[in-house]
């Protein structure tokens, strides 16, 4: 009989081997490691196993359910169909990088304390900065950096949070969370991996400078660890529902006013995380299922969305819109791939998307959040727009100039895979409603009025795109998020520390000085400090000018003994 | 061929109209749900709504690329 072990060490320990295997071994090996990790996870029984008495506190490192299992399964799958994608990277960091990324974050999903979590969630900011790094671009090492440090501020938060927690509950199990200190703490870290408004502007900074494979990883695990988390703590939180709705609004809106292909996708992880957070925020049973299915389609989409511009910019060196077009002949598989990722994403009738959302939208309406209804199905209408507007731009648009063919066959390969999957989880969606939380889903997706309503919303949709297609064209232009105020705070802050109040510890230094020299000169010569400071000649100092005679030190020493004695006699 | 192609689509979009008021919504939560093609207007109306909105931001925040820099 063989144990399980928890899959973040197959990633994690099988990582540092990496680096000493060559060619086709090292390919082999790298696929071998998802594949280990999916027999791990068919031996894993349900409950809580791999129990460390630590700091008397229990570390759980393996708490498995139908959530941490449903979770597991999507991680490795993509993570599979990601490492396929990058195996023609030749160093070996990246891959280093990418296999304690996916290794801890498989380590976040099942933690069964707060802890192991917080561990795991660390080593995924660390690791996931590099695959930011290796592009060695300026603009990567400036992103990396600003990544890192928004990250090391989540997890600053995450820390006290939890530390709260265990002085208030003496418990580190994770579990709901209710309102208090702690928990907000916590939301905090949690929310800045979700990217939160406010706390998002990391991702869609980060993401498009990262390496071509880089940021498919990027896509798959940091924000779906954050709603991952949100759905073990936050689960029926009104604050976290209605950030998912601006989230998801946001998201599009932001999304439709890019240039860069990889940034317009990224503003929508924030959009569809949002959809995601909605549904967890909303907190029954059928919401809870639509944000877990929503999550997993999204894997699926999003990064073959990732994966299709990735393999653009890996062809034609172009990242902009506004240098893309005419890429559907020269690059069919990408292209079909792409649109078939747009329509998923869109929830196009027979694509997974139309499932997931499907469960949102009717979620909200049955639990009577009616503002989030409506958020929702504005975003579905950006998302539709942005799809339309980064699929026309980039491959059906005029661009008689562009060079290009269709990218390697271990790129196209996962992009059919996934385009395959989103298909089947769209039209036979019983394959994703076996791994939801709640079961049975008792959700019917496919009702004429939906199928309708669906198509009336992008004909509609659409026609405003043809009809005012110059209001969607892509323009060379940075749209200012609210990473400005960062920038400008920070920047103030550098001019505020080399400024103001570098002279400020310069005055204080040199006043400082004048202080110590003075004393200096008092403790060489104090009388004559004295006598300097009454206005007469300061002499140099000579001891045996100051020195007294010893007799009158032995008179005063016999007189305290006379005295002293004198009062014991009395008193005794 | 494109010009066609285009009437085409608004065509089909003035068609996908005619369905919403020969059939059921169910379930009607609230009253909204009710509208006979509730969906075409939200399509088009929310694009409108979407690419005002976009150009009021991009009035404001739209920087040359290298603004950061």
């Amino acid at each position: 009989m063989i144990n399980p072990v928890p899959p973040a060490f197959i990633f994690i320990l099988g990582a540092f081997l990496v680096p000493f295997l060559k060619g086709r071994l090292k390919q082999a090996y790298l696929l071998l490691l998802p594949l280990l990790g999916f027999i791990d996870l068919f031996l894993l029984n349900m409950g809580s196993e791999w129990e460390i008495r630590f700091l008397n506190y229990d570390l759980v490192l393996l708490n498995v359910d139908r959530l941490s299992l449903a979770m597991g399964i999507i991680f490795i799958l993509v993570g599979l169909l990601a490492i396929l994608y990058s195996l023609h990277v030749k160093e070996d960091g990246q891959h280093v990088a990418a296999l304690l990324y996916m290794g801890s974050s498989l380590g976040v999903v099942f933690s069964g304390d707060y802890f192991s979590l917080f561990f795991f969630w660390e080593i995924m900011a660390v690791a996931s900065a590099f695959l930011i790094w290796y592009r060695k671009e300026k603009s990567s090492l400036d992103a990396g950096f600003r990544y890192l440090m928004m990250h090391i501020i989540g997890g600053g938060a995450l820390l006290t949070g939890i530390i709260l927690k265990i002085v208030s509950t003496g418990t580190i199990a994770v579990e709901p969370l209710t309102a208090g200190l702690a928990s907000s703490m916590i939301l905090v870290g949690f929310g800045l991996n979700a990217a939160f408004l406010l706390l998002h502007t990391w991702l869609p900074d980060a993401y498009p400078e990262a390496t071509v494979t880089g940021s498919i990883f990027l896509s798959v695990f940091t924000t779906k660890t954050g709603v991952y988390a949100l759905a073990r703590s936050f689960s029926g939180n009104e604050l976290v529902a209605y950030m998912g709705g601006a989230m998801a609004l946001f998201g599009v809106i932001y999304a439709l006013l890019q240039n860069d292909t990889r940034r317009l996708i990224s503003y929508h992880i924030i959009s569809q995380v949002g959809y995601m957070a909605a549904g967890i925020g909303v907190g029954t049973a059928l919401s809870i299922n639509g944000g877990v299915a929503h999550l997993v389609n999204n894997l699926l989409y999003k990064t073959l969305l990732f994966m299709g511009m990735g393999s653009v910019i890996y062809m034609t060196g172009k990242r902009r819109l506004t240098e893309l077009g005419g890429l559907a002949r020269k690059m069919p598989v990408t292209c079909i791939t792409c649109v078939v990722a747009s329509l998923s994403i869109s929830g196009a009738p027979g694509f997974n998307g139309f499932v997931s959302k499907g469960m949102l939208l009717s979620s909200m309406a049955e639990a009577n959040y009616p503002l989030l209804e409506w958020m929702l199905r504005l975003a579905s209408v950006g998302t539709f727009l942005s799809f339309t507007k980064i699929c026309y731009f980039t491959f059906f648009a005029k661009n008689d100039r562009i060079q290009a063919r269709e990218a390697p066959l271990n790129m196209t390969l996962p992009m059919v895979a996934i385009a395959f999957l989103c298909l089947l989880t769209g039209i036979y969606p019983g394959f994703l409603f076996t791994i939801l939380p709640h079961a049975p889903a008792g959700y019917h997706a496919y009702t004429l009025s939906h199928i309708i309503g669906v198509f009336q919303l992008f004909l509609w949709a659409g026609s405003v795109f043809i009809l005012a297609r110059g209001a969607f064209s892509p323009h060379s232009w940075t749209i200012l998020d609210f990473d400005y105020f960062y920038r400008r705070s920070f920047q103030w802050a550098g001019g505020f520390f080399t400024g103001p109040l570098n002279e400020w510890r310069l005055r204080i230094q040199t006043r400082s000085s004048i202080v110590v020299n003075r004393l200096i000169l008092l403790s060489r010569n104090p009388l004559g400090f004295l006598e300097k400071a009454e206005g007469g000649n300061v002499r140099v100092y000579d001891e045996n000018f100051y020195r007294k005679p010893m007799g009158l030190g032995v008179l005063l020493a016999i007189l305290l003994l006379f005295l002293y004695s004198l009062i014991y006699l009395i008193s005794s | 061929m494109k010009k066609t192609l285009r009437a085409i689509f608004f065509i089909l979009a003035g068609l996908s109209v005619l369905p919403g008021f020969f059939m059921d919504h169910h379930p009607v939560l609230f009253w909204w749900h009710g509208i006979p093609s509730l969906d075409a207007a939200v399509g088009g109306l929310g694009a409108i709504l979407l690419m005002i909105t976009m150009k009021l931001i991009a009035s404001f925040a739209s920087k040359k690329e290298d603004f950061h820099d």
